[in-house]
């Protein structure tokens, strides 16, 4: 076993930039798109109708003291054209007194940029309006000012437990998306070792050798899971201690979650190996399973967005479906080792179960 | 014919052929429903129950905040006037007229329930959220809506497990809040007043286009991305070929290596068109995509599918030649991992492009899948040729580069290894 692990090892010390780059273009992936997603929504703005610029960017400051979206004021014409290639969802035309906006198609996806340009025109406009017919207009917005500063009422939110309210943050949602499915790839193109070594002939050789198949298997599979759990390690590692994300002070159960997401993994690639003939075939369903997983377990939009009962049971089958809520939990919600049984059961049935089926099949076909 | 050979063996190899091909069918069909309601918007969707406590007593909270205003005494015509106002204004009869709000009830349904019941069908998901009134909540907030006294009330919130729907609600309810608050600030709740101008405000479309479904959403935004698995996987088979020494009796029957290529190239641009629109029409008949289209609107469409699929082509000689050059089939595999993750995000495969960060877009109109996309999109709303010009340019472009480096990389003669 130590021997078919060496033997591996020896491999990748040869000639070790395929495995290096794949893990670096994974974690750089990882961080580029997890750190951008931190980012607020931007929506066009641009003056219609003659608007003079000094207004225009005046309802841009009032836009965006809401702080909810941002709101860059560009040209009417490249505005108009984001929009109409689909690369924009809609720009908002700004007028003295009044504002439009402007989409592609009604899209009532839309509807919450509409609350908000409402809101601040018609506050703004009642605001001017009430100024105006007071007696002195100075005063009675320094009054406002004031009267806003302590509003009569407001709005509590707390979790059902009385605590606060779990944010789900979606930038550290995405980071664990985006590691969990890069590892796929990394482990997935080590145990494609197998397949290659059962193509070029080396299989035969081996089992021709005093090895015992067990210990081949095994060998290829430490092999495996020993390089997905470094790409997990160091990408997690990177994320807290380089970058700063905040994915909790529980390194230590993350990486458990990991090792036993790997193994899972490691079992699937198994199970894939017995599906396919050549190792290039490996690759490309690999690649083409491995890009649905996120999609099915929902990885890339908030929870809650997939209730579809179907799509839901689809995705218990997919190991990253499980490994994701685990990693969340820890990161977001304290789990402790109570909440964290049912996913790292599931993920532990998904491993022994693919992996049996998956050895089956392999022998099955040398014979 | 290199083409036929390279066909054959896209032929020979179904099970990838039949992944490649229904694959992103079933993960249309599969997204297509998980988003349909989110992405139209519909209600239906984010239909859900909130349970609503009340722990206040309106009318006494009105009764006792008439008491303290009697106690102030304060000039006759100001407290029966502030007196009259706590009738009118009192924020709970507010908050009922929002929630019993056409608009409102469309999503929400407001179901009373005592506090015990209401934390039960939250902990059973029965209630996406409870909002509570607690004791006081009347009295307080009338002195600090009419006296202009601190303090003030608050409503409570308790939030469930789908943050999806508490959104939504939550949006409510601070709209509701926040309107209360400024009415107060403009000193409306004090003296009856004459509503002002409003801005007319609304929406201008650019089209009579139906907003897009999520069906139409997804079988472009699948159909771009897996169209890109075609260029990876024909690297892939090349380099089998390289592997099974069939590329050495290629050159040993005297044939130049670039009709290899050529080969490659034609054999992924045939597959690229063939998924594409093996995908339209098959979404078209189980979604309805294009109902009552003239048969000129498929003739486009079919033209953007070759466009892009000579893009696919380009890939697919660029991969295989820098699988040969590198003698392994790591190029192939980065590309069909990493970059068509990268391109299918920034191009807006995962969600749409207008949802990204501005800089991913700003990737995405680089990307073929991108391009593409918004080709897709601009013919489908029928917009003319002229607003195409671009996109379609830029598409034509990425395949002669992709081609040209492909050639130029393409080692022509075999070292001996």
């Amino acid at each position: 076993m130590i021997a078919v692990f060496l033997a591996q090892w020896q491999k990748e010390k040869r000639s070790p930039y395929a495995i290096l780059l794949f893990i670096a273009l994974g974690i750089m992936l990882t961080i580029v798109f997890g750190m951008g997603a931190a980012k607020k929504m931007s929506y066009a703005v641009y003056a219609g109708d003659g608007l003079e610029a000094p207004q225009a960017a005046e309802w841009v400051r009032l836009l965006n003291r809401e702080g909810k979206f941002e709101f860059r004021l560009i040209e009417e014409e490249r505005a108009l054209r984001d929009v109409r290639e689909g690369r924009a969802e809609l720009a908002v035309k700004l007028m003295a007194e009044d504002y439009r906006i402007v989409m592609a198609a009604d899209n009532p996806a839309n509807r919450e940029v509409e609350e908000l340009v409402r809101t601040v025109y018609n506050e703004e406009l009642q605001l001017r309006a009430a100024a105006a017919s007071a007696d002195d207009p100075q005063q009675y917005l320094e009054d406002v000012e004031r009267r806003l500063r302590q509003p009569p009422l407001a709005l509590e939110i707390e979790a059902a437990d009385g605590g606060e309210p779990v944010r789900n943050d979606m930038s550290l949602q995405l980071l664990f998306a985006f590691t969990l499915y890069t590892v796929i790839m990394t482990v997935g193109y080590k145990v494609n070792a197998v397949m290659e070594e059962r193509s070029s002939g080396v299989w035969d050789r081996m089992i021709l050798s005093p090895l015992r198949k067990t210990e081949i298997y095994l060998g290829h599979m430490g092999y495996s899971f020993c390089i997905g759990m470094t790409h997990i390690a160091v990408a997690l590692a990177l994320f807290r201690y380089v970058f700063g994300f905040p994915i909790g002070d529980r390194y230590g159960m993350l990486l458990v979650v990991a090792a036993i997401y790997t193994i899972a993994l490691v079992a699937v690639g198994m199970l894939l190996t017995g599906l396919t003939r050549t190792p290039e075939q490996f690759g490309i369903v690999l690649q083409i399973a491995a890009a649905a997983m996120p999609l099915l377990g929902g990885a890339y939009w908030p929870p809650g967005t997939v209730t579809n009962p179907i799509i839901l049971a689809v995705s218990e089958f997919v190991p990253l479906t499980h490994a994701m809520e685990a990693m969340k939990g820890i990161a977001l919600q304290q789990y402790g080792p109570a909440e964290l049984a049912a996913p790292l059961a599931k993920l532990l049935l998904i491993a022994v179960l693919c992996m049996g089926v998956g050895i089956n099949m392999v022998e099955r076909r040398s014979h | 014919m290199f083409v036929w050979k390279d066909l054959l063996l896209f032929w020979r190899d179904r099970k990838g052929l039949v992944l490649l091909l229904l694959m992103p069918f079933l993960m249309i069909l599969i997204l297509g429903f998980a988003m349909k309601g989110l992405m139209e918007g519909s209600p239906e969707a984010l239909r859900m129950k909130a349970a609503l406590v009340v722990e206040d007593d309106e009318a006494s909270g009105i009764e006792r905040f008439r008491t303290e205003l009697r106690r102030r005494s304060l000039p006759e015509a100001a407290e029966s006037a502030l007196a009259a106002s706590a009738e009118q204004a009192s924020p709970y009869t507010l908050l009922k007229r929002m929630m019993e709000n056409e608009e409102v009830g469309k999503f929400v349904e407001f179901v009373p329930m005592d506090a015990e019941t209401a934390h039960t069908a939250l902990e059973s998901g029965e209630v996406k959220a409870v909002l509570t009134v607690p004791p006081e909540f009347t009295y307080k907030a009338l002195v600090g809506m009419l006296l202009g006294e601190d303090g003030g009330a608050a409503l409570r919130l308790t939030a469930g497990e789908s943050p999806v729907h508490v959104d939504v609600l939550q949006g409510m309810l601070n709209g509701f809040v926040r309107s209360l608050n400024f009415r107060t600030a403009l000193g409306e709740y004090g003296r009856p007043d004459a509503e002002p101008a409003l801005a007319a405000g609304g929406v201008e479309s650019m089209t009579d286009a139906k907003p897009m479904n999520s069906f139409l959403y997804f079988t472009l935004a699948m159909s771009v991305m897996f169209v890109l698995f075609v260029a990876g996987t024909t690297a892939a088979k090349a380099f089998a070929e390289l592997r099974g020494r069939v590329f050495d009796r290629v050159l040993l029957a005297d044939r130049h290596p670039l009709r290899f290529l050529g080969g490659k190239a034609g054999a992924a641009f045939c597959v690229a068109w063939l998924q594409l629109t093996l995908l339209f029409v098959l979404s078209h008949l189980a979604f309805g995509l294009f109902p009552g289209r003239p048969f000129s609107f498929w003739l486009g469409l079919s033209a953007i599918n070759a466009v892009l699929s000579i893009g696919v082509g380009g890939f697919a000689a660029l991969l295989t030649a820098l699988n040969f050059r590198f003698r392994s089939s790591t190029a192939s595999s980065m590309f069909s991992s990493i970059a068509v993750t990268v391109m299918a995000l920034a191009g807006g495969s995962f969600t749409p492009a207008s949802l990204l960060p501005d800089w991913v877009m700003q990737i995405g109109v680089w990307t073929p899948n991108g391009l593409a996309i918004s080709l897709y999109t601009l013919w489908i709303q029928g917009f003319a040729a002229v607003d195409m010009a671009p996109s379609l340019l830029k598409l034509a472009a990425f395949a002669v580069l992709t081609l040209t480096a492909g050639i130029y990389l393409f080692p022509a003669r075999r070292r001996v290894a």
